[in-house]
């Protein structure tokens, strides 16, 4: 008896059909060919979002700014900002052109939103199915182990290449388009070496993740890659305000790309290459990984919490009990964050000091603050980031609660004598209290920081305070989408809502669009809560979403069929 | 002929957990093995270790000749696996699950495939996750068996079914064994491998206890035997006989459990003025509980 025996019939006999090409690039003819069906959709959306976003901001700063001279007092209006207040956009070069403004404005963030994305996708590519169970039946296919994981790879780096494409064929069209003035025209070579950038950029945080999988699962591979990319992100950017950032700062890898702006006129190869080395490094020791070490979901990589009874009494302590590890790491993670800057404010504070123009600049904006303080220091550096985390937070605590009906262990849960409405208020609020203990880690940090200073934390922690409850909305979002629609839903549109009212934001921040408009962000409801300046119908607001949120989901769990 | 499945002292610890220890088999060609013990046993981690997705702690094992580390992609070939817990693709439909695991093979035989999809009784125009436990079992069993694999590993593979597809699918094996193929399955339901499998292993706490042919196992456990005499005997002959043991004397009857051959006990009786003779021979399931110690509460044979 042998392989092509009576039964065993060898590939090729008369019957057998072979994947086809088309199948294997883009179907069930492969694993890489799945891969990519699977994902096509979020990356041509991915990229057509931006995409737009690109046309909008490049055609109204060409028409807004049409002369030299307008674009001279612009680009020295930006470039006379203090880091500080550059933070998040990096270095403002090469901005009185086209290429060079959108490349400050609308590109040098991308890496950070879509560095999400990358990291979502490659912690959970093979740890993710392996989670499930389907990669066993994968697994014992003819694939070489080290094959399989290179196609799930490959089928990313094709991926996130088209998604960067639709963004780089925009920015050509859009800088050639509405090119006004002498240097707007951006060359296809210059856009192709940004996007380069760009790929790299958004890539290295998802290939450490990938790298970290095989070790420590996919929920510890998914906070490996955010501190990679959160950590060097925010030390890159307050590197020149924070002592300690900037005696570290040759470790981020947005440093060291900083002078890598072609749509500007800057190059830096040699920076994209190192990057290049080092992200192919994480990518192939992730394979090499996989490939050596047993398929088994690692176990360990959890914060011991102490196991008391408190956690089973119920649908509320369950939730928290499940929530309350990833809660201390996501505070102590934006506590550290808000420690460093609170115990870096008085070089702030000394350095601004030297700027008297500066200084009247600022109390135009807060007339009422004393923003020359520690609380000023945190509400400029901390709170902008600590919007866009917290919701990355909420979002992950959110899709932790609808994995219990994606998973159907809520059916098993409802087969006890209580009703869908308390189930569901109750660990719904568990996801609320959650994201409480990260704001309460987070405050004591940022505390004691500005206790150090000398100055009133008061301040600071309702800021804090603020930030939570900022969470607590964009959860009260998505859990009512959960409870209303569908569980698979709840968690991509927290993040969406964070990550939306962000980009809106900015987009609408920079086009000027009219307050009316502007305020359907909920961030925008905020007021500067660490300067003591407090929004009260916006903390109105919030309160509503997150419990009206809540109470909303319970109605829809009430009332729609359960495992959906 | 070389066993198509040799392991050899095979062990594997999870740090400080137990795997499996110190496991040897042989599963020979043309045969339907049966893996029986009860969760927790070792069953899966063996099974892993064969498929090289995990690697073990000492020892080796073999599939077709060649070490299961050394060569897997040469296994998976000719193999075909169906876990015993699985999820695959929630959106893929039942014909896309399959025709994805046939392209991983090199093809997809889309007349073979359909047969054993109606002999299952699935339908393959719904989604993954839109399918009953049953179902998706289905599901599983065709991306096994679409290939006409010469060894078929299946962890719990009736699981889920109904009687009557439980009745298909041991058809299918019979069918495979027919051909020469090998079948390697993995059970806590005792019936079920006493009716399929040629040959049986014992796991218990990750070691091998028991390994033969269900008959001999049989042979092994204690038959309960009943002699009926024409007036009383003495018991002390029988209970003297090497094997007797929870003899009972009732009136002009004995009732006893004898381990190992009958034939002792036969002559002895014969001997006598011998009116009745009963012997019930021990299902695999009293062997099974045998190795197990209690069962409901009571001590089996």
């Amino acid at each position: 008896m042998t392989a092509t025996g009576a039964l065993g019939r060898a590939a090729g006999d008369v019957g057998l059909e072979r994947p086809s090409i088309a199948g294997r690039l883009l179907g069930l003819g492969s694993v890489f060919g799945k891969s990519i069906r699977d994902a096509r959709r979020i990356t041509i959306g991915l990229g057509l979002l931006y995409a737009i976003i690109i046309i909008v901001i490049g055609s109204q700063i060409a028409a807004e700014f049409d002369t030299a001279a307008k674009r001279q007092l612009m680009a020295a209006q930006l470039q006379a900002l203090p880091a500080i207040f550059q933070g998040m956009l990096g270095p403002a070069i090469g901005i009185e052109t086209l290429g060079g403004f959108i490349s400050w404005r609308a590109l040098n963030f991308v890496p950070v939103l879509y560095g999400v994305w990358s990291i979502v996708a490659l912690a959970g590519t093979l740890a993710g199915e392996l989670a499930r169970g389907s990669l066993d039946v994968v697994a014992s296919t003819p694939l070489v182990r080290r094959r399989l994981a290179v196609e799930k790879v490959l089928a990313y780096l094709v991926l996130l290449a088209i998604t960067v494409a639709i963004i780089g064929v925009a920015i050509a069209a859009t800088t050639n388009a509405f090119a006004t003035l002498p240097g707007d025209a951006v060359a296809v070579g210059a856009v192709a070496a940004h996007m380069a950038w760009l790929y790299l950029m958004i890539l290295l945080p998802g290939a450490a993740a990938f790298a970290a999988a095989p070790f420590v699962g996919r929920g510890g591979a998914l906070g490996v890659g955010a501190v990679v990319l959160f950590a060097s992100f925010v030390v890159a950017s307050y590197a020149d305000s924070v002592p300690l950032f900037d005696a570290i700062r040759g470790a981020s890898y947005f440093e060291l790309t900083n002078g890598h702006r072609p749509m500007a006129g800057t190059w830096d190869w040699p920076a994209i290459g190192t990057l290049a080395l080092v992200t192919a490094g994480l990518l192939v020791a992730g394979i090499e990984a996989f490939t050596r070490r047993d398929l088994l979901v690692p176990s360990g990589s959890r914060i011991p919490v102490p196991r008391i009874r408190l956690w089973v009494r119920g649908p509320f302590t369950r939730g928290l009990g499940e929530r309350f590890p990833a809660a201390l790491v996501w505070g102590a993670f934006l506590g550290l964050f808000g420690l460093v800057l609170a115990s870096s404010a008085d070089e702030f504070v000394a350095q601004l000091s030297k700027i008297p123009q500066m200084v009247e600049m600022i109390a135009r904006f807060f007339p009422d603050a004393d923003f020359l303080s520690t609380a000023g220091f945190l509400q400029l550096a901390f709170f902008e980031d600590g919007v866009i985390i917290i919701g990355l937070a909420a979002a992950a605590f959110v899709g932790g609660w609808a994995s219990d009906e994606g998973e159907r262990r809520l059916e098993v849960v409802l087969a006890a004598p209580i009703g869908r409405f308390a189930w569901a208020l109750r660990s719904a609020a568990a996801v609320l209290a959650a994201i409480a203990v990260t704001t309460a880690v987070m405050a004591l940090a940022v505390a004691a920081g500005t206790v150090l200073q000398g100055d009133d934390p008061t301040g600071p922690a309702v800021g804090i305070s603020i930030l939570g409850l900022y969470g607590m909305a964009l959860a009260g979002i998505g859990l009512a989408v959960g409870g209303l629609v569908r569980p698979g839903h709840a968690g991509p549109v927290t993040l969406a809502v964070g990550l939306g009212s962000y980009i809106f934001n900015l987009v609408g921040t920079i086009l000027e669009w009219p307050d009316a408009i502007l305020d359907i962000a909920p961030q925008r409801h905020l007021g500067q809560p660490m300067l003591g300046n407090i929004d009260e119908a916006g903390l109105l607001i919030l309160g509503t979403l997150a419990v009206g949120g809540v109470v909303l989901c319970a109605l829809g769990i009430r009332r729609r069929d359960i495992g959906r | 002929m070389p066993p198509v499945i040799q392991t050899e002292r095979l062990t594997k610890s999870y740090g400080v957990h137990r795997g499996i220890v110190d496991v040897d088999l042989e599963v020979r060609e043309g045969e339907i093995f049966g893996f029986l013990g009860p969760n927790g046993a070792g069953k899966t981690t063996t099974i892993r270790i064969l498929l090289d997705l995990i690697r073990p702690s000492s020892g080796n094992a073999r599939v077709f000749g060649i070490v299961a580390a050394d060569d897997p992609v040469s296994i998976h070939r000719r193999i075909g696996y169906l876990p015993g817990e699985f999820t695959l693709y929630d959106r893929l439909t039942g014909s896309e699950t399959i025709e994805y695991f046939a392209n991983l093979r090199g093809g997809f035989d889309r007349a073979y495939s359909g047969r054993l999809v109606e002999r299952l009784g699935l339908d393959p125009s719904r989604r993954f996750r839109e399918y009953s436990k049953g179902n998706k079992q289905k599901v599983g069993l065709v991306c096994a068996l679409q290939h006409r694999p010469e060894l078929l590993i299946l962890d719990e593979p009736t699981a889920g079914l109904d009687p009557l597809v439980q009745q298909t699918f041991n058809e299918l094996l019979f069918e495979a064994r027919a051909e020469g193929r090998t079948a390697f399955i993995s059970s806590h339901i005792i019936s079920e491998v006493e009716r399929t499998c040629d040959r049986v292993a014992i796991i218990r706490d990750g070691r091998i206890v028991r390994l033969d042919t269900v008959e001999a196992l049989r042979e092994m456990a204690a038959h309960e035997v009943e002699l009926r005499f024409a007036e009383p005997v003495d018991p002390a002959p029988f209970e003297a006989v090497e094997g007797v043991t929870n003899l009972v004397v009732e009136d002009r009857t004995l009732r006893m459990l004898v381990t190992g051959p009958v034939a002792p006990v036969v002559r002895l009786a014969a001997a006598r003025d011998l009116v009745d003779f009963v012997s019930r021979e021990p299902s695999l399931e009293e062997v099974f509980l045998a190795e197990y110690g209690t069962a409901a509460g009571r001590p089996v044979v």
